[in-house]
């Protein structure tokens, strides 16, 4: 009996253990956090507002530093039950649309893994359309002050209201990805003269593959996006229809947004080795609007870690196709003004331009970092997608300097 | 400034032997590297060699330094025998943190913190379950089936399998 006796104690005793253990992770069920960046932008030249994205209504422009490209704050809870189960709520306080720093739900999800390697969340999510391009405002997660202009400025559609789903695969020493997601956008969008493009209604779609070992990451992707909303060029519409001209209401069709869809593919190669960190990513975007026209964009960086500093460089740039067409209008009062209202129009939809970059990210203390870098920004078009209101004379170059406080808490 | 026992006015007139001496500066300034050093390779001497284990019952011989890696960066989410993977990190900054990573994919722990910075606020997935301690890492070990944490191997107890080596 004593043997037996003695097996059981020392069974309860570990079973015990075993129990008293899961509380440890219980406790742990929620958790907040959040992020920031504390940033001023200096553009050392006046002629347009240098901005980060297509969201921002204006941006730095010489007159003083500009503190409302870069900085933002944001939270987020995360609720994890359960093992195979969790849901995140992230709000974003940030410069937008409307001027306003008003907080906007980024992230509102629940998420089911069905097993170690399949998991689905549905809610609201942010858009994975190129690598990284989830994770924009997050400054502390990245090398760079921001994410390259060229290449990530002019994605609108920064998270929707849908699911996804993703599997994950061991192959070789690395991991394959494949993920797909559908939703809805909701964003609203500067344009023109304090007008906004609304992209409620918006539908978006697409997936990606991904293969990521010790060194390498490769991932390439596809996204459609199908706007719902008219332009709010559209009483410009309107009048080249009106005037029955074939030509003239062919092209109004051409600059029309509603209903329009976009396809962006895109590549990216991260190649990492110790404290060398270099990626290569470049896309294509083809539309079926002349309003938000075709074009291709990249972008090369490398940087290396030495200590606590890191120094980086990078190359970006974006051409999008020659999109100005012939109204068919004779260039005589009165229809000379719906000419040039539609020069103008199919103009500020345009981007041409190179960065080089050149920063350091400082890592000074645990959680926080500081970073300066130099851009300098030849833009060969002007008006262009990426500028807000440029002087008419002014020549498309400008050097860019900026500092951020990146944290995390 | 010299320090003030090998001033001109010191008994033993440093300063004049130093002179006297071939290169008489390099000699004082090799002895400082010395002195500075001394402590460097008494401690590099006694860095011990860091494990990776688990729980005994998890079904796992042996990992790759490669499923280590994807385990402990989030990517792959079970142990090779099915079970849900529970990777257990040290809160850092400390020593043995710095050197787990640094040893097994060559990262500075902030660069480990940008990662998960971007995989947290993208609804990716959470960093690893930050244990306090050594023992705390060896209790949760000892006691979940799916977990797999790290420690030096002296600390390692018999209620754990090693499945990885880090070496200096």
């Amino acid at each position: 009996m004593k043997p037996h006796f003695f097996v059981a104690t020392l069974l309860g005793l570990c079973l015990s253990r075993a129990v008293l253990a899961e509380p440890l992770f219980a406790s742990e069920t929620l958790s907040l956090n959040g992020f920031g960046t504390l940033g001023g932008v200096y553009n050392l030249d006046g002629g347009a507002d240098f901005i980060r994205d297509i969201s921002q209504p204006d941006g730095a422009r010489g007159d003083g530093v500009a503190w409302a490209v870069d900085s933002r704050l944001g939270l987020q809870a995360t609720w994890r039950p359960l093992e195979d189960f969790e849901s995140t709520l992230q709000l974003v306080s940030k410069y937008r649309h409307d001027g306003s720093y008003h907080p906007e739900i980024t992230w509102a999800f629940l998420k089911y893994m069905v097993t170690p390697n399949v998991q689905i969340r549905a809610g609201r999510l942010g858009t994975d359309i190129y690598l990284q391009a989830d994770s924009r405002d997050i400054g502390y997660g990245y090398l760079w002050v921001r994410p390259p202009v060229d290449y990530f400025g002019r994605l609108s559609v920064s998270y929707f209201d849908g699911a996804d789903f993703a599997v994950t695969q061991e192959l070789g020493e690395g991991i394959l990805k494949g993920k797909l997601y559908a939703g809805q956008a909701r964003e609203t969008l500067p344009a023109d003269g304090g007008a906004q493009y609304s992209l409620d209604g918006t539908s978006v779609a697409g997936g990606h593959i991904e293969y990521q070992n010790l060194n390498w990451l490769f991932r390439v992707s596809y996204a459609a996006i199908r706007l719902e909303n008219e332009t709010p060029a559209e009483p410009l519409l309107n009048v080249l229809q009106s005037t029955g001209i074939p030509q003239a209401v062919a092209l109004a069709q051409e600059m029309s947004l509603a209903r329009k869809r976009s396809d962006f593919f895109g590549a990216g190669i991260a190649y990492e080795n110790g404290p060398l960190q270099s990626q290569l990513a470049i896309s294509y975007l083809a539309s079926d609007s002349l309003m938000f026209p075709d074009s291709n964009s990249g972008y090369w960086s490398i940087g290396y870690r030495i200590g606590q500093w890191t120094p980086y460089l990078v190359y970006s740039r974006i051409k999008s196709d020659h999109n100005q067409r012939a109204t068919g209008l004779p260039n005589i009062p009165p229809f000379d003004a719906i000419n040039a209202g539609v020069a103008q129009a199919l103009s500020g939809s345009r981007a041409d331009q190179e960065t080089f970059t050149l920063g350091m990210r400082y890592d000074f203390a645990r959680n926080v970092d500081f970073k300066l870098q130099l851009d300098w920004v030849d833009s060969r078009v002007n008006p262009s997608l990426l500028w807000r209101n440029p002087d008419p004379d002014w020549d498309g170059q400008a050097t860019i300097i900026s500092a951020t406080l990146d944290f995390v808490f | 400034m010299a320090p003030h026992f090998l001033r001109s006015n010191s008994p033993f007139e440093f300063q004049a032997i130093l002179k006297a001496l071939p290169f008489g500066r390099w000699w004082l300034i090799g002895l400082w590297w010395l002195i500075g050093l001394l402590p460097c390779l008494v401690l590099g001497a006694r860095a011990d060699e860091l494990v990776v284990v688990v729980n005994p019952q998890s079904g796992v011989e042996q990992l790759s330094k490669a499923e280590v890696i994807n385990i402990f960066m989030g990517r792959q989410k079970k142990l090779p025998s099915g079970a849900t993977a529970l990777a257990v990190d040290l809160t850092g900054p400390n020593a043995e943190k710095k050197n787990f990573y640094a040893r097994l994919i060559g990262k500075d722990l902030a660069e480990i913190n940008s990662y998960w910075a971007r995989l947290l606020f993208s609804g990716q997935g959470s960093p690893p379950r930050q244990a306090e301690t050594a023992e705390e890492v060896l209790d949760i070990v000892e006691n979940n089936k799916g977990a797999i944490g790290y420690l030096e191997r002296g600390q390692a107890s018999q209620r754990v399998r090693i499945v990885h080596a880090l070496p200096e």
